[in-house]
């Protein structure tokens, strides 16, 4: 999936806008009704929240996966639509786990839970195994919104490389990459398995407060801070 | 024929060293108040220092420890036989660094008897035990009262705690400032990575968790020197070859050495109008890459001694024609 130009900056806005709003529901809590269609005054199958919504994937969803917050219809076309409008590109992992997350997450929260026709099987893990920690810090980050509550392939995967993880959330903060820092940290958070000498809980509050100017940060790290507190 | 080119980089390095050494001389005048001893007195103990220990070191080839003991003489002779010290102490009576450079002389052999004398009577006040200092600095104050038979100022293990590294610090706080904390526990402790049991396993384990990561954040930036010291700080650690990242740092410090055999302390340095020699033969070139080029000849020379020590197979570097 490839944006350009006016497009791209226009996605570009629309995903920091989505981001935000799914940041500030998982930071606040479940007290209002999560509607992010309805916030984003747009028509289902606008293209740029379609693109937009398929490169935050399965995090369109996260109140409800969090939380448990309500779904709305709206949010479930908004799903629905990127899922369909940008199919995986099968030579590539990250687009392949995102697409995946997408639909299992939209199967388990639209009506009546998860039917038998969910999903395809998990996307193979093996790159985790063998690749430098720089390498896997990359990965991981680019499928920061596969950690979640619900365990994939992932999970044991990412607990199993958590030091060289944890390598690459300090070299992220270093460059003061946050959002790549929170996206690591959140696999940190979602495996429960950080080494103590990091001090992921701090490290995260620092890209809280001083990373929060993109809300792809601040997503994962309220993402991150739920998973940590054990939530759902 | 591997490590060889490792040894290549040591030998280019001293052989800069060597051709520069008037460099390290002192001024004639040296302990008028004007002259900045970071760039007197300070380069000359620097040298004294990681010369004495390359100088030490199994594993390395003949002209490493041949121009490196040379080099060591030369500052001894350069400090007046440890009179320059005596000198410094009697206009500074309640300076530490005049012992602190002279305690590698000390180790050596080397002796002035009545510099050694003051500093007797010094390190027995309260004063001397009172000082206030950063907390690593302490630890190089204690290591050089320990090479002179001196009573420490204060509790060793406390000292310790209060650093940096030995803190064990959240190690995404890293800094340029502090990874030089970091690595200069380590050299006070380990006596300049010749003693790595001295090394608390905790700190240990704890760098070999995190010093991947600064060194890749240091090379990235191009900062050589400090990457030559954490470069040090990995032979110490564990045998070559086993620390991630660290035989790709050694690359990338093989292609940031100058054909003469010196390596700027940044790269930017290198990008002067004359990229071999920005500002050549100017005191400022001699600056900016003295000290980057001693801890390049010391990294290297240790990691050659790790890893003839550990059987280890040092890092493959390019056969390069220096």
């Amino acid at each position: 999936m490839t944006t350009t130009g006016r497009n791209g900056s226009a996605v570009h806005e629309t995903v920091q806008r989505i981001a935000h709003t799914v940041a500030s529901a998982l930071h606040n809590g479940g007290g209002n009704p999560f509607d992010l269609s309805a916030s984003l005054i747009t028509h289902a199958d606008d293209p740029v929240a379609l693109a937009a919504a398929r490169v935050l994937g399965a995090d369109v969803l996260a109140p409800w996966a969090f939380l448990g917050m309500p779904v709305s219809q709206g949010d479930l076309a908004l799903a629905g639509g990127a899922a369909r409008a940008f199919p995986p590109d099968t030579s590539s992992v990250p687009s392949t786990w995102t697409h995946w997350g997408l639909t299992a997450a939209l199967h388990r929260a639209g009506p009546g839970g998860a039917p038998a026709a969910v999903a395809a099987a998990e996307p193979e893990v093996a790159w985790a195994v063998d690749g430098s920690w720089q390498q896997i810090t990359h990965r991981f980050a680019q499928l920061a919104s596969l950690a979640g509550p619900t365990a994939t392939a992932l999970l044991p995967a990412a607990a199993a490389r958590a030091d060289d993880l944890s390598r690459g959330f300090v070299r992220a903060m270093r460059r003061q990459d946050w959002v790549q820092a929170a996206a690591v940290g959140r696999w940190l958070a979602a495996a429960g398995c950080a080494p103590a000498s990091l001090g992921l809980a701090a490290g995260l509050a620092l890209v809280a407060q001083v990373g929060a100017g993109d809300a792809r940060a601040a997503l994962h790290v309220r993402a991150a801070q739920a998973l940590a507190r054990g939530e759902r | 024929m591997r490590g060889a080119a490792l040894e290549g980089v040591a030998e280019g390095a001293l052989r800069w060293l060597s051709a520069h050494r008037d460099e390290f001389r002192l001024p004639h005048d040296y302990t008028d108040p004007r002259h900045d001893r970071s760039w007197t007195v300070r380069p000359l103990g620097e040298l004294a220092q990681l010369t004495y220990t390359i100088g030490r070191l199994s594993g390395t080839s003949g002209e490493v420890v041949r121009r490196a003991q040379e080099l060591f003489d030369f500052a001894w002779h350069e400090t007046g036989r440890g009179e320059v010290f005596a000198a410094l102490v009697r206009r500074e009576p309640h300076a530490a660094y005049p012992l602190e450079l002279y305690a590698v002389f000390a180790e050596a052999g080397r002796h002035h008897d009545s510099f050694e004398a003051q500093m007797r009577d010094l390190a027995a006040t309260r004063a001397w035990r009172l000082a206030e200092r950063p907390p690593t600095r302490t630890l190089a104050v204690l290591q050089a009262e320990h090479r002179l038979g001196l009573t420490p100022h204060t509790d060793r293990a406390a000292a310790q705690a209060r650093t940096w590294l030995g803190g064990l610090p959240e190690p995404w706080a890293y800094t340029t400032d502090t990874g030089y904390d970091a690595t200069h526990y380590v050299f006070h402790l380990t006596n300049w990575g010749s003693e790595p049991h001295r090394l608390p396993a905790a700190v240990r384990d704890y760098l070999l968790l995190w010093l991947p990561a600064w060194l890749e954040c240091t090379v990235e930036a191009g900062h050589w020197d400090l990457a030559g010291e954490l470069l040090a700080v990995a032979a110490v650690l564990a045998p070559p070859g086993t620390l991630p990242g660290a035989d790709d740092a050694w690359r990338a410090l093989q292609e940031a050495q100058r054909p003469d055999g010196s390596i700027p302390e940044h790269a930017q340095e290198a990008d002067g109008p004359d990229p071999e020699h920005p500002r050549a033969g100017s005191p400022l070139a001699f600056r900016s890459c003295y000290h980057s080029t001693l801890v390049i000849a010391f990294a290297a020379a240790l990691t050659s001694h790790a890893a003839a020590s550990a059987g280890a197979v040092a890092p493959t570097l390019k056969e390069a024609g220096r």
